[in-house]
């Protein structure tokens, strides 16, 4: 499956991204996924090769503050909490979250971006946002 | 004995104008009170280890900064940075009734099935007190943006916690350092607020209307009728005057308005104290109180758009809310008051103004408090004063 994906043209092409661990659903029945982009794996496995750490993935936390109101956390994490995290899969590379955060980041992307104050990872497209600040960091979303 | 009132100040639909009209409007404040105020306030009840940090992100005051009975005016925004609840918010956990309330919870006998425990005694808790009416509105907010935290919340019913407010005209009153609460800072003397457990009296009382009646003469506004819900910003009521908003901390919902209102904007509307005379009276030199004059009942259900004598002008300002002969709007103060607002102003008299109530319109005039020349009231930190000691 993975050579299929990483035969698209565009390197930032968003792939649905496998469920391995704790598939969720929203209120309405539907499955709670994301998509990875090609550079966002890309830059995953660099990592997970440059620790040494296969299991490396990428936690996505949702926090409230911010100044509008949530805000995005990302770090990276080796160990899965059973009973709360999700962990998708896309080409080897892992992004994990927990229920709350997932539910707020359902359909979005997970992007690495490359710009000149920095390169970093990014939740881009959540259609859930309505607003967000000059940052990026934060957002708003539709009343639940 | 405490003085029953009926008047509108009783949030209940059930009580009409028709009932309102005939009541008499409280009576003057004594120059030092004690009222309860759990009938027009609720506490809601936080705790758990990341309650600190979970307020710290939502409110406008820097939760480090309280400790023990030094609890704080604050308020919750939405992201576009207008008003939602005004709340006090009181750490709790260096009283040892509440301590023991939480200790009794967790307690396990000997040999009964397991309990779940709740949050330990020694993490961070909090009282908020809001609006009576606001209260599940404002417990729903805080759960909307609970996600992972880990903490409790919940309404705590009336007779188990109960706000009380004590005031003295002449004094700075402090809570002790063993109580929940915390010395009223929205204007001068205003008091000091505690929580009593236990539905414990702490003396002969007056009716919480007497105490609405004091803080409308000092021009500080509170609650949902008030400070609207949603509807403006927070220097608009008042709040950056009354200490309510720490300009030094950092992010928080809806920070971004209020900062740029504060360092680069104008403020043009305020919530100022107001006095009610008919027509054909002069109008008033100072804001005085006569409980005989009882205006405010004919203004119920009316147009609240306060408007030139010629009325052809836009608002000058709205009327939020009155007892007796005086009341609270939120005024335009480049119309309604002598007050240069961002330019130059050459003309400095003010004109009358009417409402319409029923039978007449009646007049009304707006009065600055003196405390609003004090500037903003961020007084738990001092500000750097020369270049070098920013360094």
């Amino acid at each position: 499956m993975g050579n299929v994906r990483t035969a698209r043209l565009s390197t930032s092409m968003p792939a649905r991204a496998a469920i391995v661990m704790n598939p969720r659903t929203d209120q309405s029945g539907s499955l709670m996924k994301i998509d990875i982009s090609q550079r966002a794996v890309k830059r995953l496995k660099e990592i997970q090769l440059k620790d040494s750490n296969a299991n490396l993935a990428l936690r996505i936390t949702v926090e409230s503050g911010g100044c509008h109101g949530f805000k995005y956390t990302i770090s990276l994490s080796d160990t899965f909490d059973e009973e709360e995290d999700t962990v998708f899969e896309e080409g080897g590379a892992k992004v994990v979250m927990d229920e709350p955060s997932l539910g707020l980041l359902k359909d979005s992307t997970i992007d690495y971006t490359t710009e000149l104050i920095g390169s970093q990872f990014k939740i881009v497209n959540n259609p859930h946002a309505t607003s967000s600040c000059g940052c990026g960091t934060s957002f708003d979303i539709k009343s639940l | 004995m405490p003085v029953r009132i009926p008047c509108i100040w009783i949030p209940h639909p059930r009580l009409g104008r028709r009932y309102c009209s005939l009541a008499a409007a409280p009576p003057r404040p004594p120059p030092i009170g004690i009222a309860n105020i759990s009938g027009p306030r609720q506490i809601i009840e936080i705790h758990g280890r990341d309650a600190a940090k979970f307020l710290q992100g939502l409110t406008t005051r820097d939760i480090p900064m309280l400790s023990d009975s030094r609890g704080a005016y604050s308020a919750f925004l939405n992201a576009q940075g207008k008003v939602l609840y005004d709340v006090f918010i009181y750490p709790t956990n260096h009283n040892h009734r509440w301590r023991t309330q939480v200790e009794a919870k967790n307690f396990q006998p000997i040999g009964r099935p397991p309990i779940k425990k709740g949050p330990a005694v020694d993490d961070p808790g909090f009282f908020i007190e809001c609006d009576v009416r606001s209260a599940d509105a404002l417990l729903s907010h805080i759960r909307r943006y609970k996600l992972s935290s880990k903490f409790d919340s919940r309404i705590i019913p009336r007779g188990e916690w109960d706000m009380w407010t004590i005031w003295d005209d002449h004094r700075l009153l402090l809570p002790d350092p063993n109580e929940i609460g915390c010395t009223d800072t929205r204007a001068p003397n205003l008091g000091k607020r505690v929580a009593v457990f236990g539905g414990r009296k702490l003396g002969v009382e007056v009716d919480f209307t007497v105490y609405n009646v004091r803080r409308i003469l000092l021009g500080v506004p509170e609650g949902q009728d008030e400070i609207l819900n949603g509807g403006n910003i927070a220097q608009e009521s008042n709040m950056d005057y009354m200490g309510g908003v720490d300009f030094r901390k950092g992010c928080y919902v809806g920070q971004e308005l209020t900062i740029r209102t504060h360092h680069t904007g104008v403020v043009r509307k305020r919530v100022l104290p107001i006095q009610l005379y008919r027509s054909g009276d002069p109008a008033p030199e100072r804001l005085t109180y006569d409980p005989n004059l009882n205006l405010a009942p004919l203004l119920h259900g009316k147009d609240p758009n306060i408007s030139n004598l010629s009325g052809k002008r836009r608002p000058a300002g709205k009327f939020l809310r009155g007892v007796g002969n005086i009341g609270l709007a939120l005024c335009r103060l480049e119309v309604m008051t002598n007050l240069e607002v961002g330019g130059k102003r050459e003309d400095k008299t003010v004109p009358e103004f009417k409402l319409d109530a029923e039978g007449d319109e009646l007049r009304v005039k707006a009065f600055v408090p003196g405390w609003h020349m004090l500037g903003n009231a961020t007084a738990f930190r001092r500000a750097p004063i020369t270049a070098s000691e920013i360094d």
